[in-house]
């Protein structure tokens, strides 16, 4: 549940702002600094109902949707002010088949440094550990703003040892959480050993979640509806704890965490309920504690490094508000455990990480074989805790740089996708594709270079395969240029449509201009037990960022 | 002499009879009964959770009875059909409806008594927030009283629905009535998570929007509207030959009254009542 700032509240950022800039200019003579940002983004939708890019607001009515971010900062005297504006009209980023529109002050904060402490009010951005028992963060291409809205007091009693705790309550757009949040971390480093050598960072932190009065009455309201052997206890308390520790030795670095979380009432959406006219049905709000163990272990040396990393959780669903879900209201972040993949097809299928039952596994190799010859393997091995495959990878990848004028690389890619647990969908088989890739980076002439870049993914389930080319020419400092196509070559769902992509960006000193022209193929996602359809995109796609 | 003993005694009666209290006595009113709380429920043929969100509605109708009326509006992402679907669930009524209460961030989704509490996002909400929405709307009480009267005519199939609105309190604002059809009981293929192959065949839809005679955001009922004065609309409608569906005695009539939307705010609904069709 969610309270609005007032209208006038909003209104008055446009003033705010104009006094700053005042203020800004009257005590210039007084070191007063200013930095800031801009973000913005624009979709031009253009409807295309062979590809399903069509029946949103956007196509159908508003036909534009933009977002944009102002940042500003200023310090003077040992304070520091922040003030963020902003901004969308008709944006989809909220809601992939809605149209969201809103204003306001996103975020304030005004922080001072005295002696040993650091004192901020407003909206913070922090976490507790690595993040597994809380996380403030931003993530605006899913519009996730997960501030804390209260304040933090950080102590440093020794150059090595820092302490904070903060209270307050999570953002949620415009409004916040009734929720109240208050948590602490005491962290240090430490060398040892004679020639001090031995490093250790560790750390404990503690949080603690108080629903409302209204949130426990409203989870109430629904729990009083449950059937007997279903029927749970609820809390206004609870308790999360992490303990950490970062170990280094030479070239070895080991990070191990462990969470706990107490007796907490989540939404289960595939534990089983009964119903009172008989028979039963998926999905309940259950109540349990949860747990989640994670290590990672790194090792780089001349020639050869590698990672590898584990972590297991169970029941780790940690909210703002009993009743939120996708990616609102999350306390805690848990990335995915799976890297990043960067080129198109070997993206197509990423896993999000599963909060209620996951184990996974994964580990990169990193080969030097001399100057020009490099190679890396990646596996990665993720299930739930009764064994049921989620997710497996496993990518091989050479890069042959011939000289500073050529570069080749290419691999291939192996992977399983559970596309039944991950996206919702029913009686659909585990899809395995197998995607061999290829690049090629070449300078031409002085400031002029052009990468060449070929995937083919082959998949008999889903969409079936697809081939992907694209071309970039880049003329440096300033312009880059690219076209790429995806194409469904052997179509199991549609006919064998293209989808292109063209883009130009500009980069002059710190902005950065980007005009795209894109066809995007749709996707449904579930999660939470609620599945989300990603659209189909057709359209024009312009962004920008600059600081100054 | 005596005539002026009379007429004082006369004068004395009348004042005294004017320090008498006035009796004091309460209008009989009637009442709106209990507040029913009417559930659009967003779905698909083609969403494998939406059957969890309906045995949800389901579980909660066996609780509330009466109080409670669902309907279930095939519109938005998955409502499209199997290749072997008999029937195809969507309605420009409902498309309607969808874009007046808007496109949910997931589905099954459902918008009760058109209250934008505990929603995500607008007036959505998803299964997990129904039956605590639905307590509170409850709760409320009832400010307008609407009933209906049903004739149907089962050779002709012609339908009469005679809707008569009470408003229990006076408003500047004007209010909306929409008048749907829906029906129980039709057989075809559904996508179900908890199924085996992720599909039933064989699945009983229920509650499911069939027709709007009125426009879908509703007729409108100018205001200012005056308390206890009774407001009546007739309706007409052919249903349509039987083909497996529009069985009368699986139709029901679901007649609600909301207030006019306002720019930034949907009006809510007041008063819902349902009916079926054929006994």
């Amino acid at each position: 549940m969610s309270h609005d700032l007032p209208f006038k509240v909003k209104k008055s950022f446009t003033i705010v702002v104009l006094l700053l800039v005042s203020v800004v200019s009257s005590l210039a003579q007084d070191r007063l600094t200013f930095t800031g940002s801009f973000q913005g983004g624009a979709n031009w939708f253009l409807e295309d109902e062979e590809i399903g890019a069509a029946n949103t607001p956007q196509y159908d009515d508003e036909l534009v949707g933009v977002e944009a971010w102002l940042d500003l900062a200023f310090q003077y005297k040992g304070y520091k002010l922040g003030l963020r504006g902003d901004f969308f009209r008709n944006t989809n980023l909220l809601n992939p088949n809605g149209a969201y529109s809103d204003e306001g002050l996103g975020r304030w904060y005004l922080s001072k440094t005295i002696d040993k402490f650091e004192l901020q009010a407003g909206h913070i951005y922090d976490q507790i550990g690595s993040g597994l028992i809380f996380r403030a963060y931003e993530e605006r291409p899913l519009l996730i703003d997960n501030a804390l809205i209260g304040g933090r007091v950080k102590y440093t009693p020794w150059p090595n040892v820092e302490a904070k705790i903060m209270a307050g309550k999570q953002k949620n757009l415009f409004g916040q959480y009734e929720s109240l949040i208050r948590g602490g971390q005491v962290e240090g480093s430490f060398q040892l050993g004679k020639d001090k050598k031995w490093n250790l960072i560790p750390g404990f932190g503690v949080l603690n979640r108080s629903w409302s009065d209204g949130q426990v009455d409203d989870l109430i309201s629904s729990l009083k509806t449950y059937t007997p052997q279903d029927s749970i206890g609820a809390y206004f308390h609870n308790w999360s704890f992490s303990a950490y520790n970062t170990l280094s030795y030479g070239p070895i670095s080991f990070y191990v965490e462990g969470a706990f979380k107490t007796q907490d009432v989540y939404f289960d959406p595939d534990a089983e309920r009964a119903l009172y006219g008989g028979g039963s049905t998926l999905g309940r709000f259950a109540n349990d504690d949860g747990s989640i163990y994670y290590g990672a272990l790194t090792y780089g040396a001349k020639g050869f490094s590698f990672s590898l990393s584990g972590r297991r959780t169970k029941n780790f669903a940690y909210r703002a508000d009993p009743f939120a879900s996708l990616n609102r209201g999350l306390v805690n972040y848990l990335p995915p455990m799976s890297r990043l993949n960067s080129a198109r097809l070997k993206a197509r299928y990423t896993p999000a990480a599963r909060d209620i039952s996951e184990k996974a596994l994964q580990l990169e190799l990193r080969y030097t074989f001399n100057k020009r010859l490099k190679m890396v393997q990646y596996f990665s091995h993720i299930s739930e805790l009764d064994g049921t495959i989620l997710y497996r990878e496993f990518d091989n990848e050479l890069t042959f740089r011939k000289d500073r004028f050529l570069q080749v690389s290419g691999g291939i890619q192996v992977q399983n996708y559970n596309q039944e647990l991950y996206e919702g969908k029913t009686g659909v088989p585990l899809i395995r594709t197998v995607v061999p890739y290829f690049e090629v980076q070449k300078r031409l002439k002085k400031r002029q270079s052009i990468r060449i870049q070929a995937q083919y993914m082959l998949s008999d389930q889903d969409f079936g395969s697809w081939l992907f080319a694209l071309a970039e020419f880049n003329v440096a400092p300033h312009w880059s240029f690219s076209f790429s196509d995806m194409y469904n070559v052997k179509a199991k769902k549609t006919d064998d449509l293209h989808y292109p992509r063209a883009d130009v960006t500009y980069n002059f000193k710190t902005y950065r201009f980007s005009l795209s022209y894109l066809k995007q193929v749709e996707g449904v996602v579930c999660a939470g037990g609620i599945c989300r359809l990603e659209p189909a995109f057709s359209g024009f796609r312009f962004s920008t960022f600059s600081t100054f | 002499m005596s005539r002026s003993l009379i007429i004082a005694g006369v004068l004395f009666l009348l004042v005294a009879s004017c320090t008498k209290k006035q009796p004091q006595y309460q209008l009989v009113r009637p009442s709106a009964g209990d507040r029913v709380v009417l559930v659009e429920e967003f779905s698909g043929a083609l969403c494998p959770n939406c059957p969890q969100g309906t045995a949800e509605l389901e579980s909660l109708k066996e609780l509330y009875g009466d109080q409670l009326i669902i309907l279930t509006i095939h519109a938005g992402d998955f409502a499209f059909k199997f290749e072997d679907s008999k029937y195809d669930f969507a309605t420009t009524a409902g498309d309607e409806l969808l874009d007046l209460l808007g496109n949910p961030l997931g589905y099954p989704s459902g918008v009760v008594n058109r209250k934008p509490e505990g929603a995500q996002d607008g007036y959505q909400q998803f299964a997990s927030r129904w039956s605590s929405s639905i307590a509170n709307s409850i709760a409320d009480s009832a400010t307008i009283g609407i009933d209906q009267e049903i004739s149907f005519d089962a050779d002709t199939r012609q339908l009469e629905v005679t809707v008569n609105i009470l408003p229990l309190e006076a408003s500047d604002r004007s209010l909306r009535l929409t008048v749907a059809i829906k029906e129980d009981k039709i057989v075809d293929p559904q996508a179900d998570r908890a199924a085996a192959g992720g599909v039933v065949k064989e699945y009983v839809h229920k509650n499911v929007l069939r027709e709007v005679l009125t426009l879908a955001e509703g007729d409108l009922l100018e205001g200012p509207i005056s308390a206890f004065s009774n407001i009546t609309k007739t309706y007409r409608f052919t249903l349509p030959p039987e083909d497996g569906w529009w069985k009368a005695q699986n139709c029901h009539v679901v007649s609600f009254v909301t207030f006019e939307s306002s720019e930034d705010a949907l009006g809510e609904v007041l008063q819902a009542t349902e009916s079926p069709i054929s006994e």
